[in-house]
């Protein structure tokens, strides 16, 4: 196995952004004008869309939710860089990830409110949203199990020359799980083509885990979010040219701040003004305030969905529970 | 038409399906090489290579959590986990992902599998090599569980359960093994999953088993003829979906059941059985239904032969049922 660690100097934390909002040019993903303010309006979105799910908690029409502030904008950022044949699974509370990988705002707010048109069929809480035709895998809310299974996925890629990568956002806590560890090693010993992205908090160390399992280390400034789209971008690269796997460790800052120093670097850049500004803002609102609307006339699933897919066809008694519960 | 024993008539079943579908990959610790710990995945590293016959980490959690990878992304895994009582470790990723993926993704993902697995005792495995824990996984949405008791349903079911879309656990009785030769076909055919076979037809009690123990239920009934009871032994192959038409069918002739199965009594599969033919043929019944089963200890290494409800523990059942 090739020395890793030649590549990687722990104290190494990648960042773009400085704070007058000048990208450092040996880190700069040299973003386009539009790509910039497309990953700007991901970010947006995610602050406006927080606001918007607590104030539906806040009605008691959905369930409470647990993301960490600051997550979110890194899962957005993080997404922002897959391709179209790339695979995501999302944490819990990354709704933003999943409508950075261009996962309609309808479809989403669907599963939030618990409509018929979900695509999982409203079977999950919030923010496990999960869609094939988007490769979009949902998670469970136990951290860590999809670790495994991301690495399965990329594996069976490998196996079958497909040269596209998988995202596994994890969330504060993973490294902390046995599951996290086994998915480690197996992508490790089968040099899968994933990139696993913790987000850590409060100067909690993950990336040197990597060295145990033979998979490239990384570490980013998880509130810049140029340097997350970079080290993603290179990291699936890496994935997806035959390298492997490769876990990267983002420090989320305890206040979120991705939006204002991006927003600082795009004024800077002279791509973005007050004025645009307030309009991608109003945009948001105004396409959450519509979603949640149409979200709200939807009907709920039918009664007798809940007995569908439990097998590819229901055996007899679920043909029999669900006779009795219908009639 | 060649005599296999069940380890044999696996093996020909596993190369037989990868042979016809390039999607079916077998993984598991030391299923190449070494050719798995009782040697029913031996030569097909051969023939099919490493990247289809896959040593994996000594890790169940993580066999079965990359297998859900593999799954997802249109593989069919064939998953071994050297020993039942091994397959706690990926208890997790079985009964919250593999058997739920399908529902919680709306249909989208199934996450279809054959997780092979050892099971059972009287090999003087102990504690630890001899568990039957297949109630857990009965008692889950979403898996589907077989058990074969002879070489040519093992090969016939396996064949069945890897093209079948769902999730399925297979369990092999490891007692069964080596102890049983019969014909097996070469090639193509397929025991369908959920049909029980009736392996001794009778009037007047029913005798449900499965596995190892089917042999225990069969001895059982030969020395009950001998005092005039003529039993109906089912083996039922499938455990769940169970063929709820075949015991009920069975009951409504008998009237009486003897249920046999090595796991602990409380809340086995034994339990449930018996909870269906009160539910559906309540009215037919002359006689209290009636486990036989493993006790509700641990399962003990020096008094294995004790604990397992052999022929001399299932007699006086069918007996006391008979007369009752």
């Amino acid at each position: 196995m090739e020395d890793l660690r030649h590549e990687f100097v722990l104290d190494d934390v990648v960042g773009v952004l400085g704070p007058d909002g000048d990208a450092d040019p040996d880190t700069d993903p040299r973003l386009s004008d539009a790509e910039c303010v497309a990953l700007y309006g991901h970010l947006a979105m995610a602050r406006r869309l927080d606001a918007t799910l607590r104030a539906l908690r806040d009605e008691g029409r959905i369930a409470n939710l647990t993301g960490a502030p600051g997550d979110d904008a890194v899962g957005a950022a993080a997404a922002s860089a897959l391709t179209a044949g790339d695979w995501l699974f999302p944490g819990v509370c990354d709704a933003a990830s999943v409508l950075a990988r261009g996962v309609s705002l309808d479809a989403w707010m669907a599963h939030a409110l618990g409509t018929a048109d979900d695509p999982a069929k409203a079977r999950q809480r919030p923010d496990h949203f999960s869609s094939r035709a988007d490769r979009v895998v949902g998670t469970n809310p136990r951290l860590a199990s999809q670790t495994t299974q991301a690495a399965g996925l990329a594996w069976a890629m490998r196996m079958r020359n497909d040269r596209h990568a998988v995202l596994c956002l994890l969330d504060g806590a993973s490294a902390e799980a046995g599951e996290f560890h086994n998915g480690l090693n197996f992508a490790g010993v089968f040099r899968a083509p994933v990139v696993f992205l913790s987000r850590a908090h409060q100067g909690v160390a993950v990336a040197q885990k990597a060295f145990a399992y033979g998979v490239q280390p990384a570490r980013v400034d998880g509130g810049d979010p140029l340097a997350v789209v970079r080290v993603v971008r290179d990291a699936l690269s890496r994935a997806r040219e035959g390298h492997g796997a490769t876990l990267i460790e983002a420090q989320v800052p305890d206040h979120d701040g991705a939006l204002a120093r991006l927003r600082t670097h795009l004024t800077r850049r002279g791509t973005l003004t007050p004025a645009l500004d307030g309009e991608l803002t109003a945009r948001c609102d105004a396409a959450l305030a519509a979603a949640v609307e149409r979200a709200s006339h939807a009907s709920a699933p039918a009664l007798s969905t809940a007995f569908d897919d439990v097998f590819a066809t229901a055996p007899w008694h679920l043909a029999e529970q669900r006779a009795r519960a219908t009639t | 038409m060649p005599q296999m024993n069940m380890v044999e008539a696996i093996n020909d079943a596993l190369r037989h399906e990868m042979r016809r579908d390039p999607r079916v990959v077998v993984m598991g610790e030391d299923v190449g090489k070494v050719g798995g710990v009782f040697r029913v995945t031996r030569d097909l590293v051969e023939e099919f290579g490493t990247e289809r016959v896959i040593d994996t980490p000594l890790s169940e959690g993580g066999i079965i959590g990359t297998a859900i990878g593999m799954a997802l992304y249109g593989m069919v895994p064939v998953p071994e986990i050297q020993f039942s009582d091994f397959i706690f470790p990926a208890f997790d990723q079985i009964v919250s992902e593999v058997a739920k993926f399908r529902w919680r993704s709306g249909g989208e993902y199934p996450a279809k599998m054959v997780i092979r697995t050892p099971v059972g005792g009287g090999i003087r495995g102990g504690l630890y090599h001899s568990q039957s824990p297949e109630a857990y996984f009965i008692h889950t949405p979403g898996l589907k569980v077989v058990c074969p008791s002879n070489p040519y349903d093992a090969k016939g079911l396996l064949l069945s359960a890897i093209r079948d879309p769902d999730p399925v656990l297979f369990f092999e009785p490891k007692r069964a093994y080596r102890a049983v030769k019969r014909d097996v076909p070469e090639g193509e055919y397929t025991v369908p999953l959920s049909k029980a076979a009736v392996v001794r037809e009778g009037r007047h009690v029913t005798v449900i088993a499965w596995g190892a123990m089917l042999y225990e239920a069969l001895e059982a009934s030969n020395r009950a003829a001998e005092q005039g009871i003529d039993c109906e032994v089912l083996d039922l192959r499938t455990l769940w979906p169970v063929d709820i038409d075949a015991i009920v069918e069975s009951v409504k002739k008998t009237g009486r059941v003897v249920v046999v199965h090595e796991a602990p009594k409380t809340c086995g599969f034994g339990a449930e059985l018996i909870a269906l033919i009160n539910e559906k043929a309540f009215l037919h019944l002359e006689a209290p239904p009636v486990r036989v089963t493993g006790w509700d200890t641990p399962f003990p290494y020096t008094l294995e032969m004790d604990y397992l409800p052999l022929a001399g523990r299932i007699l006086p059942a069918i007996v006391e049922t008979a007369r009752f």
